[in-house]
């Protein structure tokens, strides 16, 4: 046999010792909650302009609460513009490999879209992509990032 | 001490799930000795208590949180003949979650189902005092719970979401009052599309380590063991994710009490707190009462 079955115990000795490392008991996070940036600004190039998108908390979103943001778009000049295309903000969990249920966007004026029900229900680090389309094509996406 | 090999091998059950997304998964109940087969049943009650970060940072939930779940296994395995047995596990969980400013929100699900059949490769045939027995077995977890993919209310989640299969090996020693065992468990989940998600869960793993001592019709035992989950990869219309890997240690004291040839019952705590580095997970402390029965042959 490739290994001797004699020496196979000799694995129960080296996991436990294993186990006695840094357990989460004595690895504790700092008392202060790691917030993402309350504020945040990217500029994204899609097919045939450029556009700058600016987000704000207006509820801060917990793992209790949902969230609702507001998201500017300015033109080259910092003028307040629509994107020409169409965009979809699906939250994701990427450490964690799952998403959340869909938000709920609407516009308030040119340049101006609320972003509501952004549930984050986890704590850990969250990616709210704001992606671009022209029909089915993807035309370029920020990536917003915020750990709870 | 003759009612060990009956009631050994009892670490199994649900007390093993972990994590916060539904993953985990437990061992196979095993017959180990000689009855056609065996059904347990068991009450568990696991508490979340820190989330454990990609750096292996833990944070404590506070006092006016809990998410707790109570769950009901079944689980019975069959002897078909000599060396070789099947065995099914299933669970239904109540879940609860509360928090600060969040009323507690309670829900009840399925929780995956285990399907495994094993071969005893090395059966004890003559005295050995060192040469332990050798199970190999083939087990498939299919997601009959409630997965994070299908709801975004965390007490609502009580299953991975993912078919898994693979196999795992076990190695059982019993040398007079003292028993030990030696468990192996490599599982490959399968992708799944979940609305404009494409999942792909990657591989899961597990080891154990357990060792008992008997005292005539009792016996206490405690069991320490790794489990290991590669990140998930994550495509969406825009991009492909990979995760981040998770991991986390079960400690496990048990204390198991034979009434006869027949019946029995286990008393276990577990621990994922005092053990080990954890990595992006949740953890937390579990007890569990199982009531164990056995026919003969």
């Amino acid at each position: 046999m490739w290994i001797s079955l004699k020496n196979i115990f000799f694995l129960c000795p080296l996991i436990v010792l294993w186990g006695c490392g840094k357990a989460p008991a004595f690895q504790r996070a700092p008392s202060i909650i790691e917030q993402g940036q309350n504020t945040f600004s990217e500029k994204v190039s899609l097919s045939s302009y450029k556009l700058r998108a600016q987000i704000f908390w207006q509820e801060t979103p917990s793992t209790e609460e949902l969230g609702s943001f507001i998201i500017n778009f300015y033109d080259e000049k910092g003028l307040l513009v629509d994107p020409e295309d169409e965009f979809k903000i699906e939250p994701l969990m990427p450490d964690m490999g799952h998403g959340t249920s869909p938000v709920l966007i609407s516009r308030i004026r040119q340049g101006l879209w609320l972003v509501e029900e952004v549930s984050l229900y986890m704590p850990g680090r969250w990616l709210i992509p704001v992606v671009f389309y022209k029909g089915e094509v993807i035309l370029g996406q920020i990536n917003y990032e915020i750990t709870l | 001490m003759k009612y060990f090999a009956f009631i050994f091998l009892f670490f199994s059950q649900k007390l093993w799930a972990a994590a916060c997304c539904g993953g985990g998964g437990s061992l196979p109940q095993m017959i180990l000795g000689d009855s056609r087969y065996q059904v347990s049943t068991s009450l568990t009650t696991q508490n979340y208590v820190a989330d454990v970060d990609t750096k292996g940072l833990a944070k404590y939930r506070s006092q006016d949180s809990s998410d707790q779940s109570t769950g009901l296994s079944l689980s019975a395995a069959y002897q078909w003949m000599w060396r070789l047995q099947s065995s099914l596990s299933f669970s239904y969980k109540e879940r609860q979650v509360e928090g600060p400013h969040k009323k507690a929100q309670k829900d009840q699900n399925f929780g995956d189902t285990d399907f495994s059949t094993a071969y005893e490769v090395l059966p004890e045939i003559t005295y050995s005092p060192w040469v332990p027995r050798v199970f190999l077995y083939a087990k498939v977890s299919a997601p009959t719970g409630k997965s994070v993919y299908e709801t975004q209310a965390n007490e609502q989640v009580t299953g991975s979401g993912f078919w898994y299969m693979g196999p795992g090996l076990v190695f059982y020693k019993l040398q007079g009052l003292w028993d030990y065992t030696l468990a192996l468990e490599v599982q490959k989940g399968f992708s799944r599309q979940f609305a404009s998600l494409q999942i792909d869960p990657g591989i899961r793993s597990k080891a154990l380590v357990a060792i008992g001592r008997s005292f005539d019709q009792w016996r206490l035992g405690f069991s320490l063991g790794p489990t290991w989950e590669e990140g998930k990869k994550m495509t969406t219309n825009a991009q492909s994710l990979k995760g981040e890997s998770s991991y986390w240690w079960d400690g496990q004291l048990s204390l198991h009490y034979a009434f006869n040839d027949a019946h029995a019952l286990a008393l276990s705590f577990s621990d994922q707190t005092l053990w080990g580095k954890s990595k992006n997970t949740a953890v937390g402390q579990s007890a569990a009462l199982a009531y164990i029965f056995k026919s003969p042959l």
